[in-house]
């Protein structure tokens, strides 16, 4: 009889223990009962829940050549979800090219048109984007900043027509007049390289030339270059947000070994990158072994690192940006045909079910 | 230090500290409407229940106070021991600690149910949370 005693509880105490819950299991819940459901995918307990249970990032990774299907890391649980990606059409090759505050921005390119569509994993839901004004031949870089508040989007696109013009031109697309507009060109000189990452409204990515960073005002939809040099010796480094910081994982090489894996974060008022934080010696061997190059990822203060096309024998691991500490992921529970071709790739996201695409 | 006076569902009275009745929402508006000469009645928690919250906002009272010795690991053992509980008392400690209003317990007891239900079938669930509704209607 005990457990009749939980039908009797007052359905605004229920809502508490929900609110409660883990996300996967929130999802799962959703089928108990019509009731369960139309609670559990309310907009009030949404948005109670986001801000009493905020998840950590979770961690797409394709494991299939064609980008066609992957699977969702959640570090907190240290569980594998195999959620799968939206319905795109079959002839289109989507690629994550962007991802903020809940959404991932997939982009794909048919007939030298690019496609770009905004998609919210964990419900399954996503959206096309109208065509751009002027579709560029070439990305630069793209990058998307999310309003927390109102759940608004813009998505910045920077790219060129021919590989030999140097003129980037810039469009930004605002999710609540759904259209493209014209913005900035992207300096002469800047060669920045895909991924960026948000802080405070402005979107970074590499930049080559100059050594340094090339930024994105989404506010003033201007663009300006940072120049910081990076040690000569950086191989497979990545830029990454914490807590209003930009910082930066990436190995030194020695010889033709990654010798060391190290963490540092940008001055902002030397503009010099700061060494913060060193992998252990023997935690960086057994990690990279004689490998050169290794793959890193990250949002919300915690860090993947895997190695690119790694099966389940190879070892991956998390850094959290705050606590700057390394830890083990413990082996994929994955079963083998949901890893044909090993880890290619990944994209990391916030859960999030009450942001629309 | 004034004393307050709680008297439980049975009619039990448990005299207690101002300080820590207070951290009853509800019993502070009590004090503040009715004053402190009476004893304040709370038909909806029994005696044993109401010994327990007592324990609990006794226990996390000392655990603030300056001076306390107590690490945030045995803070967590005690809530951990405290709602180690069977379920007929887990379920009257998550209602009298809504009716007491104490925010710190309501949330430490709704997290144990979720995480008790957590793990389980969503048919599992259904059985727990629905039947004897379902049976009514």
């Amino acid at each position: 009889m005990d457990s009749l005693l939980w039908s009797t509880l007052p359905e605004h105490l229920l809502e508490r223990v929900l609110l409660r819950l883990p996300l996967p299991s929130l999802l799962k819940f959703r089928t108990v009962c019509r009731a369960w459901r139309s609670l559990l995918c309310s907009d009030g307990f949404l948005e109670s829940y986001s801000s009493i249970s905020p998840q950590g990032p979770w961690f797409f990774m394709f494991t299939n050549h064609d980008y066609k299907d992957g699977s969702t890391f959640n570090p907190i649980s240290n569980t594998w979800h195999h959620i799968p990606l939206p319905s795109f059409p079959v002839n289109e090759r989507y690629i994550p090219v962007a991802a903020g505050g809940g959404l991932i921005c997939f982009c794909a390119s048919t007939d030298g048109q690019k496609h770009f569509a905004v998609c919210n994993l964990i419900t399954s839901t996503w959206r096309k984007l109208p065509p751009m004004n002027n579709n560029p031949t070439y990305l630069e870089t793209v990058g998307m900043v999310v309003d927390k508040g109102t759940g608004l989007y813009k998505v910045v696109v920077a790219g060129n027509h021919e590989i030999s013009v140097d003129d980037i031109t810039t469009e930004v697309y605002e999710s609540g007049l759904d259209t493209w507009r014209m913005t900035s060109s992207m300096p002469r000189g800047a060669d920045p390289l895909l991924g960026t990452i948000t802080c405070n409204g402005v979107l970074y990515s590499w930049c080559c030339d100059p050594d340094g960073l090339v930024a994105y005002d989404t506010y003033k939809d201007t663009w300006s270059l940072i120049q910081t040099p990076t040690p000569d010796s950086l191989v497979s480094n990545t830029i990454l947000e914490s807590r209003g910081r930009i910082m930066m994982v990436g190995g030194l090489q020695e010889g033709n070994i990654t010798s060391a894996i190290c963490v540092w974060l940008l001055n902002v008022e030397r503009m010099e990158w700061v060494e913060v934080d060193k992998m252990p010696e023997s935690l960086c061997h057994e990690f990279l072994g004689d490998r050169t190059y290794f793959m890193c990822v990250g949002t919300n203060d915690v860090v993947l690192l895997y190695i690119g096309g790694g099966l389940r024998d190879m070892p991956m691991l998390l850094y959290d940006l705050v606590e700057r500490q390394w830890s083990r992921v413990s082996d994929c529970t994955l079963p083998d045909e949901r890893l044909i071709d090993g880890l290619i790739d990944g994209i990391s996201f916030e859960p999030r079910l009450d942001i629309l695409v | 230090m004034v004393k307050v006076t709680l008297k439980s569902a049975e009619g039990d009275v448990f005299e207690v500290d101002e300080e820590l009745a207070l951290e009853s929402l509800m019993v502070k508006n009590m004090i503040e409407d009715v004053g402190l000469d009476s004893a304040i009645s709370l038909p909806n928690v029994s005696s044993t229940i109401l010994a327990k919250v007592i324990e609990y906002i006794k226990f996390h009272m000392d655990a603030q106070k300056d001076g306390s010795k107590k690490t945030s690991e045995e803070i967590k053992a005690f809530d951990d021991d405290f709602v180690n509980v069977g379920i007929p008392t887990l379920f009257e400690m998550v209602l009298a600690s809504n009716y007491l209003n104490v925010k710190s317990l309501l949330s430490l007891t709704c997290n144990t149910v979720a995480n008790m239900i957590k793990t389980k079938p969503p048919a599992e669930v259904k059985e727990m949370f629905t039947s004897a509704k379902q049976a009514k209607a």
